[in-house]
């Protein structure tokens, strides 16, 4: 059974709003391979502090509306 | 499926086969049934096929995605790589103690070569298999 992990992310959604941009571009954006990134939107990873402000800084959104904890986790 | 994972399955396969190709060898120099003494010629074989295997297997992978290759590990893998060192480790420090402790009382230096041989193999064995199973399930 998949782990409950208690941080959320929009990474995905945010992602697919832009359209163009594929999980490896990403990847490479901020350091990661294209897996991690994969993990990181399908929850089975949560990243470091820098990656996740890496990420919120490619898509020029505050790190708080990109991550989230999940209060009942 | 990233470059280390692909890895992680070649080498598990290839030190599979190959220990059991060994075994089988070993078992074959002995009529009786017994495991003879350690044989250099057979183990250099063993050795040398699996560092041909091991490159031509990395060549192959690395020609099918070489900017995955040629990439250093990012922070989730160096995760997977040290969490699967530790347990990797775990099983082979147990097994040398164990072998160790089997001399002890055997004064067998036969087995004691094969067991600690035997704890190097699973050892990998074992960090492959981990490895493989942290890139496919959720890593905290």
């Amino acid at each position: 059974m998949a782990k409950a992990f208690p941080i959320s992310n929009r990474v995905r959604e945010v992602r697919e709003q832009r359209g163009d941009m594929t999980q490896s571009e990403l990847g490479k954006l901020v350091g990661v391979t294209r897996q991690t990134i994969a993990a990181i939107e399908q929850e089975r990873y949560s990243p470091s502090l820098e990656t996740a402000f890496r990420i919120a800084r490619e898509f020029g959104v505050s790190i708080d509306s990109l991550f989230s904890w999940k209060e009942d986790a | 499926m990233a470059f280390h994972e692909k890895s992680a399955w070649w080498m598990l396969i290839a030190l599979s086969v190959l220990s059991v190709l060994y075994a089988n060898a070993l078992f074959g120099l002995s009529g009786d049934g017994q495991i003879p003494p350690p044989n250099v010629p057979v183990l250099i074989r063993y050795t040398v096929a699996l560092v041909i295997v091991a490159v031509i297997g990395h060549i192959i992978i690395a020609a099918t995605a070489p900017s995955d290759a040629n990439a250093e590990p990012d922070e989730r893998e160096r995760k997977i790589f040290d969490r699967a060192g530790r347990i990797s480790g775990f099983v082979f420090g147990f097994g040398v103690v164990s072998a160790m402790l089997f001399y002890l009382f055997q004064s067998n230096g036969d087995a004691l070569f094969y067991g600690v041989f035997a704890c190097l193999v699973a050892s990998q064995l074992v960090e492959y298999l981990v490895k493989i199973y942290l890139y496919r399930t959720a890593l905290d």
